[in-house]
């Protein structure tokens, strides 16, 4: 990294997009040509091979020039480097979530780069998903074989003794239970409870992140979001609780004068009442 | 010591009845349609609908014996079809068998969109008209409620806000005090409270933040750690074992049709499920609110019945019978029963045992 992380991240991204543009746009165009020999009844087509230059083509509908271009086209296309730069991580031992971390923290200004950055965001969150993933399931599998080694010295020490040696059948519910024993100790211990709660926070944060990102994108072309709706379903929610305690003073003022005319609340009572009857 | 030697016969035959048994199993398993596997089918009308939720009555088996009618409030996690199980498993037929004049309310599918639900929504708003309902339709001055696990909590804190509308209060494998399972030390039994309590009042923020409900698969998995082998060797182990035997084998699949049918349930009411009741735990130490109304242990004056299962994995049983003493009457009844959770409504032996017991108590206080 260089001294200005906002110069570095934007050269990133553009080396990135570049390159997945050009691979994705080869991969379609070799995939055409094959499509086109087949349909032409010439060489034998790999299906497999077609199909995955369908895939790169659907990829590059987001993020090549072929797709319309713009920030958000080219941010969404860097998704499509998602999976790459997830296996990238794996293999580089965090530098690339160093890098990531790095892009999604640089200087922000006002109305340059919202989409790149959220992008990095997502990315590093959903990095941060996997790491936490492999912590969880190292957990699990230590319990799984923690259950094979109290079998084993059970069975050893029945065994050594020779007086109680299980069947089939005896052997399989002696495993069962000792797996059970085992998988209840490790749910209620605090490393597992740590790496699940881990697990969990960095789902949501993740999903919060990601929608975040999407919301950034189908907002400006007058698209409703998440976030929107949800507001929208509190409002109705807040107008309903008003209109029931409307209706619940209202039946109540009715009842303490009975000539006044039935409210919308006993009115709706005695319809419920009679379609109980009549059915 | 030398390993015995397995005798090669005798395990051809067996790998040969266990061939013989799967691919009869699969045979079965195929013929069996959706519509084969019924569950609550006890006939009930329609009386209220309100947004989502829906007020049936049972149609009567019997002659009346219990004049106050019996209302039914079962958790939002699971569904009331489980107490109707079956014809011969069915909390529902042993009541109206009874003479019981029953009542049930059914919460519905809440969604997204119903996010924004309070338990209070559901305790002074849907439960307070469902009984507005019942009384107008009867005619009685009280009701008596039936509340089943947060069904309980509901129906306890309805009792204690609108006193004056309760006749009686039945609470089944209800949690009260939601940090008693500390005081049990049996690991199979409480893991929810562990699990809820491991987790920050901002990551149950978060998780409804981001699903706006508690997804029922959610809830789901968290279920199938309570019991972790039995949740991995359920469709293989378990499955092979009633296969053969059609009456077990329809058993297990209206289990499933009961466990597949959960519930999202309400974001706002389940943040304040866990995080007032299972972390904070301030229903028993009543310091709970509702809709800014206390609600008070010391106002529930009516007779009060408590059941526990003592086999509950889920609510264990240290969690329930925590009520004497708390409320406004003597006349408090607790009841421990052999069973499990769900066990307690569809084991062929708790059958006369669970709806005798509501009903004797009922009918020593009817109005």
């Amino acid at each position: 990294m260089t001294s200005e992380p906002w110069e570095e991240m934007t050269r990133r991204w553009r080396e990135m997009y570049q390159e997945h543009a050009s691979l994705a746009q080869k991969n379609f165009l070799d995939g055409q040509a094959q499509l086109a020999t087949a349909l032409a009844g010439g060489a034998v087509v790999d299906p497999g091979e077609l199909w995955r230059s369908w895939m790169a083509f659907g990829d590059s509908l987001w993020g090549s020039p072929l797709g319309g271009g713009g920030d958000a086209a080219s941010g969404a296309g860097a998704i499509g480097a998602l999976r790459e730069s997830v296996s990238l991580s794996l293999a580089s031992g965090g530098a690339v979530s160093e890098a990531l971390r790095r892009m999604a923290e640089g200087p922000r200004l006002a109305d340059v780069g919202t989409s790149q950055r959220l992008i990095a965001k997502v990315m590093k969150l959903w990095l941060s998903v996997q790491d936490s993933a492999r912590t969880y399931e190292s957990v699990v599998s230590g319990a799984w074989a923690q259950a094979n080694t109290r079998f084993a010295e059970r069975l050893a020490q029945r065994y050594g003794t020779g007086t109680d040696i299980p069947d089939a059948k005896e052997s399989l519910k002696l495993w069962l239970d000792t797996a059970n024993q085992v998988l209840l100790e490790t749910h209620r211990s605090e490393k597992f409870l740590d790496a699940q709660r881990q697990l969990l926070r960095d789902g949501m944060d993740f999903m919060l992140a990601e929608r975040e990102f999407v919301e950034a994108l189908v907002e400006p072309a007058g698209l409703p979001t998440r976030t929107e709706i949800d507001e929208v379903h509190r409002s109705v929610h807040e107008l309903k609780r008003r209109v029931k305690a409307l209706e619940r003073a209202s039946a109540a003022t009715s009842l303490d004068q009975p000539s006044v005319p039935a409210t919308a609340a006993t009115d709706r009572r005695r319809r419920a009442t009679s379609k109980g009857q009549e059915q | 010591m030398p390993m015995s030697i397995p005798n090669a016969t005798e395990l051809m035959r067996e790998a040969a009845a266990f061939n013989t048994k799967v691919a009869a199993g699969m045979q079965r398993l195929g013929s069996i349609k959706d519509g084969d596997v019924e569950i609550a089918t006890t006939p009930k009308d329609e009386i209220l609908r309100t947004d989502k939720v829906t007020l049936y009555r049972y149609r009567p088996l019997t002659e009346s014996q219990i004049r106050t009618p019996v209302l039914i409030a079962y958790s939002l996690i699971g569904r009331h079809t489980m107490t109707d199980l079956q014809e011969d498993r069915s909390l529902v037929r042993n009541l109206l068998n009874k003479g019981v004049d029953l009542w049930v309310v059914d919460w519905g599918n809440p969604s997204r969109a119903d996010r924004w639900l309070s338990i209070d929504d559901y305790v002074s708003g849907y439960i307070h008209d469902c009984v507005t309902a019942m009384l107008d339709a009867t005619g009685a001055e009280k009701v008596n409620l039936l509340g089943i696990c947060e069904g309980g909590v509901f129906t306890l804190a309805y009792a204690a806000l609108e006193p004056t509308r309760v006749n009686s209060l039945s609470l089944l494998i209800t949690p009260l005090d939601f940090h008693a399972d500390q005081n049990d030390e049996e690991l199979e039994k409480g893991f929810i409270n562990v699990w809820s309590r491991s987790l920050t009042k901002d990551d149950v923020d978060r998780m409804i933040e981001v699903w706006g409900v508690m997804p029922g698969e959610f809830m789901g998995s968290i279920f199938a750690m309570l019991t972790p082998v039995r949740s991995a060797t359920k469709y293989n182990l378990d499955l092979l074992n009633v296969v053969d035997d059609d009456q077990k084998f329809l058993n297990f699949l209206r289990m499933e049709k009961w466990l597949s049918d959960r519930p999202h349930h309400p974001g706002e009411a389940a943040k304040e499920w866990l995080k007032d009741l299972y972390q904070d735990n301030k229903l028993i130490n009543n310091a709970w609110q509702l809709g800014g109304r206390d609600v008070d242990l010391t106002r529930v004056t009516m007779p009060v019945l408590n059941i526990y299962a003592l086999d509950d994995h889920i609510i264990p049983p240290a969690t329930s019978r925590v009520l004497s003493g708390k409320l406004g009457t003597n006349d408090y009844t607790e009841l421990g029963l052999p069973g499990g959770h769900i066990g307690l409504f569809v084991s062929a032996k708790s059958q006369d045992v669970v709806g005798k017991g509501i009903v004797d108590w009922l009918s020593e206080r009817d109005a």
